[in-house]
Order: structure tokens, then sequence, then C-alpha cells
């Protein structure tokens, strides 16, 4: 959505940027299952969540998110929430420990309604697989953090949206602040700032990186990561993830990169690609996510979307179950189906006899793709939805194996035969929680 | 099977928004009418089967036989409340049918009544589907969407066209226009019928069925004992009904081809082998089918075996299907024009075609309506009854 989208519904003059609005089905918790999904490794020893927006305080869903990452029920999972430094903090953790670790931050953050942080907060997910030297693309060189008590932003779990106190006190603290921590994790590597070949600092404006970084000697034009605040608004726990992707999309090996994450004090990280980054290639780059979005057809979609109006909200009269998800949501989410030893046919729902032989024993697992292609489809104008007629479409999983689900994060195009990959979305809010299930999201 | 048994009495309500009947008197309508024709009263009827699919969409009276025995008064009696989705009617019809079979009843009644319009349309069937199910893999489809998926695969592999399935509701539209029961009695032309707005694309409000109240009845009796309740009877040929899926089935189970109802083409094919059909097209007059969404009826010619798979937009442009042509379908008016109490429409059909075949239709009647087929279809296309009439010898 553009900040002009914004001002505009406001009575407001321009506003450049834009910010990056999560689908009406996501969550923090999709959105870092979105991020984890390519790169999840089932012999990760441990699973990290992190987030300022997890959908709930109490139930952790960094044990749902391992069960539909497909996780073995002995990974060690964990929630992080409390400061936007969450994700930086994990990641030093890992680093600083023996466990290998997959890390997924997100955060769906809402600006209160007609401030400036409407245009200027953002929602994403990003995701890191922290593993042994002997495979990584950026080692572990140096780093610095400190801890401060400081009220620039807040939110408890009453309030909807953050709350912010004076932004010119925030400004100034965070100068003084972030400034000497990464001074700091220079002196520790023994580095000079022009041994550096790319900074990122996530900061409340791009003024104030690009301050910061001239006050320690760095050339702004040359060395200093473009924030993708721009495009995509400040994106909370996820946003030095998402600064630290853009340093390893542009590095070549050997290259020193520092990582400055701000909130709460500071964690200053600097990495140095490794030989193997030059054959990485991420399965979803940021380059690739920055340029994927649709423009929001108006700031009331907005509402609808984020739930903004009063009796928009989800029915929570559907029937739901939590015996019923622990039962056969499992297999679901893990997208473990059922082939039958006889006859060769992959059943998606796990039936207990075979409906094409009969057979009622002989079965082995089969894992389903999360890839297919379009058998048939259709859009259903009266079934209630923010986002307007809902795409049900039949896909053929590659491998085999059937399922029909929602489509999401179209415009409505289809044709037969198209390739699609499963999402998982919030469904509805049956029983007063979110439902996760797959839906499905046409890929180019 | 073949001319065992016989209806001699037969009745339905009028279809429709019937804003000023309850359920109750819906039964008593459709019952009475039934019961006039055969010249019994309540205290002669032996065993009753009552198909009501959505019992808790309105006031909560069709989940047990009660619901039929107290409108009509029909106490004491073995009453079974039948439910098999949209192919509950044909399946009380043939529940009835066992028991005559068995020697165990003489005089049984099969009752069909739907009461959807207590609420509005979207409270009914679509909240439904929306509220209950299951809770991850069955959410996103009303009942539209379902046929829908089916006719996209359809005019995929057959060229089938948006017109063909206009076709259809136009044809039913003009059909229902002599049927003073049906819900709609208002002829449209393509052009509306494609303009129409959109439900679960390809399918329009014109391709859909509308959200009615209505009842259906019809005694049978063992055809010895026929004459003595009404001369004017009608003969059963065939009856068979088969589940061949399930309601997920397709949309798990890449053997689902999407052209077709296996449960259709199997009930067909044992009421047939009954019926002594060996050429359905040449050797039956008229049929009923289940066009709840218009492409269900294409798909049906073809499953019907009246024509060749992926050749039903042909078959009904060429006229076939029209009152006046080869095999009339849905006279009536169908499920289109007369709406779809989901209960009572397999019975509606049955109650139709026995009036063809007493020739008291009027404007609608088909010359010469000697052998007449009902094909009542449900879930979304897992169960599928074929009922096939004929006249008395």
């Amino acid at each position: 959505m553009t900040a002009k989208t914004v001002n505009t519904a406001w009575g407001r003059h321009g506003g450049g940027g834009t910010k990056a609005v999560a689908n009406h089905d996501e969550n923090a918790l999709t959105l870092a299952h979105q991020a984890a999904a390519p790169i999840a490794d089932r012999q990760t020893e441990a699973f990290v969540f992190a987030s300022t927006t997890a959908p709930l305080a109490e139930k952790s869903s960094a044990a749902f998110l391992a069960v539909a990452l497909d996780l073995p029920p002995t990974v060690i999972t964990r929630d992080l929430s409390g400061s936007l430094r969450a994700a930086t903090g994990a990641l030093l953790d890992a680093m600083n420990g023996d466990r290998s670790t997959l890390l997924a931050a997100a955060d769906l953050r809402i600006g209160e309604p007609g401030s400036i942080t409407e245009t200027t907060f953002g929602d994403a997910g990003a995701a890191l697989m922290i593993g042994p030297e002997s495979e990584t693309i950026a080692r572990h060189l140096a780093s610095a953090t400190v801890s401060v008590d400081m009220t620039d932003l807040w939110r408890s779990p009453a309030d909807r949206y953050v709350r912010a106190d004076d932004a010119r006190f925030a400004a100034e603290e965070y100068r003084k602040i972030i400034t000497p921590a990464i001074a700091d994790c220079l002196e520790q590597a023994g580095l000079a700032a022009s041994e550096i070949a790319q900074v990122a600092i996530t900061a409340p404006n791009p003024k104030s990186a690009a301050a910061v970084a001239r006050s320690l000697g760095f050339d702004r034009r040359t060395q200093l990561v473009h924030d993708p605040a721009a495009l995509v608004g400040l994106t909370g726990a996820a946003h030095p993830l998402l600064l630290l992707a853009a340093l390893l999309e542009g590095a070549a090996p050997g290259d020193r990169l520092l990582l400055a994450s701000y909130g709460d004090g500071a964690d200053v990280i600097l990495f140095e690609a490794t030989d193997r980054i030059a054959d990485y290639r991420s399965p979803a780059p940021l380059k690739q996510t920055l340029s994927n979005g649709r423009e929001m057809t108006g700031y009331a979609q907005y509402l609808a979307f984020r739930q903004l109006i009063v009796g928009q909200r989800d029915n929570e009269n559907i029937f739901a179950s939590s015996i019923q998800r622990r039962r056969e949501g499992e297999p679901l989410y893990r997208l473990r189906a059922q082939r039958c030893d006889h006859c060769e046919r992959v059943d998606t729902l796990n039936l207990p006899t075979c409906p094409q032989c009969g057979n009622t024993e002989h079965f082995s697992e089969q894992k389903l793709s999360r890839r297919g292609i379009v058998f048939t489809h259709t859009t259903e104008y009266y079934y209630p939805s923010p986002a307007g007629p809902t795409g049900i479409w039949v896909i053929d999983l590659d491998g085999g194996g059937r399922i029909t689900v929602q489509a999401t994060d179209t415009d409505g195009t289809v044709a037969i035969g198209d390739t699609v990959e499963l999402t998982l979305r919030r469904l509805h809010r049956g029983g007063g929680i979110d439902n996760y299930f797959w839906k499905c999201r046409p890929i180019p | 099977m073949r001319g065992k048994i016989a209806i001699v009495g037969a009745g339905c309500t009028r279809f429709g928004e019937n804003f000023d009947q309850s359920y109750s008197d819906l039964v008593a309508e459709a019952g009475r009418e039934a019961m006039k024709e055969a010249g019994v009263g309540s205290a002669d009827i032996q065993a009753a089967w009552l198909s009501t699919a959505f019992p808790d969409v309105g006031v909560y009276r069709g989940r047990s036989g009660m619901d039929l025995a107290e409108p009509l008064a029909l106490y004491d009696i073995p009453i079974t409340r039948v439910s098999n989705f949209c192919a509950s009617g044909g399946d009380a019809f043939r529940n009835a049918c066992m028991a005559l079979l068995a020697g165990e009843h003489n005089l049984v009644l099969a009752l069909g009544v739907e009461k959807l319009r207590d609420r509005t349309p979207q409270e009914s069937i679509v909240k439904m589907m929306v509220e209950t199910g299951h809770p991850f893999y069955q959410k996103g489809f009303t009942a539209a969407g379902t046929f829908a998926s089916f006719a996209r695969r359809h005019m995929h592999t057959y060229g089938t066209t948006r017109e063909a399935l206009a076709g259809v509701s136009v044809k039913n539209h003009a059909h229902g226009v002599a049927n003073e029961k049906a819900h709609y009695r208002k002829a449209i032309d393509l052009e509306t019928a494609l303009a129409s707005p959109m439900v679960a694309d390809p399918l329009t409000v014109m391709d859909s069925c509308p959200t009615t109240d209505g009842a259906a009845a019809v005694i049978l009796c063992r055809i010895e004992d026929a004459p003595s309740y009404n001369t004017d009877y009608v003969r059963l040929l065939g009856q068979h009904l088969a589940v061949s899926s399930s309601w997920d089935g397709p949309f798990f189970d890449t053997a689902s081809d999407f052209l077709s109802f296996r449960s259709t083409q199997v009930a067909a094919q044992a009421a047939y082998k009954q019926a002594g059909i060996t050429h359905p097209g040449e050797q039956i007059d008229l049929l009923e089918v289940h066009d709840c969404f218009s492409i269900v009826e294409l798909l049906t010619y073809e499953d019907l075996g009246l024509c060749e798979k992926g050749k039903a937009a042909a078959y009904l442009r060429d006229g076939h299907a029209h009152l006046g042509g080869k095999t009339p379908v849905n006279v009536s008016g169908g499920l289109l024009s007369c709406g779809h109490p989901v209960g009572a429409t397999g019975l509606r059909m049955i109650y139709e075609i026995t009036r063809q075949l007493q020739q008291r239709c009027g404007k609608r009647q088909v010359n010469n309506a000697r052998v007449g087929l009902a094909h009542n279809i449900g879930g979304p296309g897992a169960v599928a009854s074929v009922t096939i009439l004929g006249q008395k010898e």
C-alpha cells in the first residue's frame, strides 16, 4: 500500500514510499512459515520463532510451526518475543552455541490508524539456517551487545497498536546507543570501517542510519546497504534479518558484512562471507519478494484485511475442535499422506481402507510435495471473505496425491495446468483460535 | 423389481417461497393429495419413509420419522427418516419399494419435504457449508463450487461452452412456464442467462437452482393390489441407488477425472437391466434429471447413455432434450425452475413422471409417454438414484 493511499484516506497531502501489507489470511506465524519452509532442514536441532506480534501470548507458535515444517518432535522449540532485537539475540545465541538452529522471525505490525506509523510499519518474515562452520556461507567473526532501558516504542498485550513517545528524543538516543556498539564490534574484530564491504543498520528512518554510518567512517554510497524499509516499511522483529538477507545477497567470498540491530539496546554482528557464498542461491531471495507485490485496491481493503472495521471480525462460530486438530491436523500439516502398498494409490486423507482396492492393512507413508499443477478450479462468489471471491483450486501434487484448497495471493486468474505451491495460511477462527491450513498460490 | 410395484397415489405442493406454510403444512398438503388419489386415509398407511436432507437448517423438523407422523396422524407404524443429501427422495422411494418386495407391508408412503425459507438463503445451506464440515479440508466451497469444478474440467476436455450451460437454463425455464407447481414460471433468453451474476465460476445465478420450500409424496403397493386403490396407477420398471464415492472423494483422489458421476452410471446400468432397457435414447420417452446446476444435466445425458461422452452440448443443441424432442428432459422445469427443497426433489421427479404417464400434464404433456426415468443425485455426486416408471400394462 502506498503512503499516498493512506494519506489520501485521511485527507493529508502526498507522502512517498510503500509498505508491505500481509494478506488477510496471514499473521506472524504464517509469515514465519513462508520464510522458513524453503530452507527447513529436518535435521535441525533447534527451531526458534521470534516476533513481537505472535498470535498467542500463551501457547507456543514455534511448536505449531515445527509441525507445519515437519520437524521431528525431538527438535527444541523456542518462542521469543518482547523486543525488536529478538531475532538477532537468537542468532547470536545460536552462533555462540553448538546446536544447529532454524531461526524464523516475523511481524505483522499494525500502526495506529491515522498515525505516521500506519505508513511506516510493514509486515514481513525471514528465516536463517545456522549450522556448523564447515557448511556456512557466512561465518561469525565478532559481535557486540548493549542492553538499554529505553521507552521509545512499546505495546502491551491489551494494546492493538504500537505506542510511541517523543520521536526526536528517540532518534537522538538511537544514535547515542548504536554508534558506540558498532565501534565496539569493529574494535573487537580489529578492523577499520574501510575494511567492511557492506554494513546494514536498522533505524527509525533512513537519515538516522546514514548519519550513524557517516559518523563511524563508512561511505554511505558504497558501503551502506539500501534499507528495504522504503518499500516494505519497518517490519519489526523480521527487519534485521531482511537487512542480513540484503547483505548476504550482495556478498562475494571474503567480504566482511556488518549487521546492526536496534531495540532496547543494540546487537551488532560481524560476518565474513565464505567461498560457499559464490554458489549459494536462496530459494526465496529478498530481491524476489520485493518485486512480487500487488497494490492494494485502496485503504478500505487494508482496513478489511486487518479487521480494523467494527463488524468485520472473524466468524468464531465455525466448528473446530482441539481434539480433531491433534488427531487429524498433524498428518495434514506435515503433508504426510498414505500410499497403498497394493495398488500405489496415494490418499491425502489417510482413509482406513483403500477406495481403489479395498486394502486395509498395508500402507506406506507418502510425503506430499508442496508443488503441483491445477487440475481444475472454480471461484466462489458466495463464500464470505474479506478478500472478495475465493478461488478453490484442485491441485495434483508433484509425485502423487491430490488436494483441494483455497487460492490466495492471486487476482483469480488461473488456468488448468498452472503451477502452484502450497502455503500455510489462517483459515478461520472457529473456537476462538486461529485454525490454519494449506492454501495454494500461483508461482511464476 | 420390474412390474411388481405400483404407484397408486401421488402428491406435490407448490414449490416456492412458501412463507405461509410450515414444514408440517407442507407434509400435510403433499400427503393428503397422494392419499386422496389412492382413496385411502392415514389409518391405511402401514409404513412410511420421510426424506429431509437438512433438518438443522430450519426448524429442526425432519430429523426423525415422527415429523411425518404428526401432521398426518400416522401413528403406531414404522416411519424411517432417510438422509442421503440431495438423493434422499429417490432413496426414500427405494426403501418403500424394498418393504413391499419383502412382503412386510402392503401399502406404504414415501414423502420428501424441505423447509429452507424460514431463513434467508445465505443463512441456510451456505451458512451450513461455512460453519460445519471439517475445520481444515472442507472450507471454501459452497454447493455451486463443487459442481463448477466439474464444469471447468468438462469445458477444458470437451470444449463445452458457457453457452451450452446457459442453454440448459433457457430450456428448463421455458419448460417451467407450463408447470403450475414450479417456483419460477418465467422464460428467459440466452443473453439474460449468460449475463446473470456469477455464483461459482463458470456457473451463474441462472445456472443454479433457487432456494425453495416444498414437499412431494407417493403411495405404493404391490402390483396385484393396485387396481383396488386406483385404476390409473403407474408401474415401477426399475430402481437402483448407488453410493460410488464420498463427499471429498474427487477433491482428494487423482482417480476422479471430474468428467462424470459414476454413481449415476452404476445406478442407471442396474435400473436399465431391471427394466429391460438396452437403448435408453430410444426406449425412454421422458426424463427428470437432477439439474441443481446446469452442468449436472449435461453430464447426466452422458452418464445415462443418451449420448457419447463429451457430446452433451451437441445433444442439447440438437433439440433432443426439449419438449417435442427425442428424449425430453425436465419438462417440469427441473430443479432450475421448480427449485430444490432438497429432500423433496427426488419425489417431485417421480410425481412428475407419474402425472406424465397418466397423461395429465396439459401444455407440458409429452406425447406417447410410456416410459419415464427419474435421476436424483447428491453429495455432491457421490450417491445417485435412478427410477424407471412405465404405464400400466
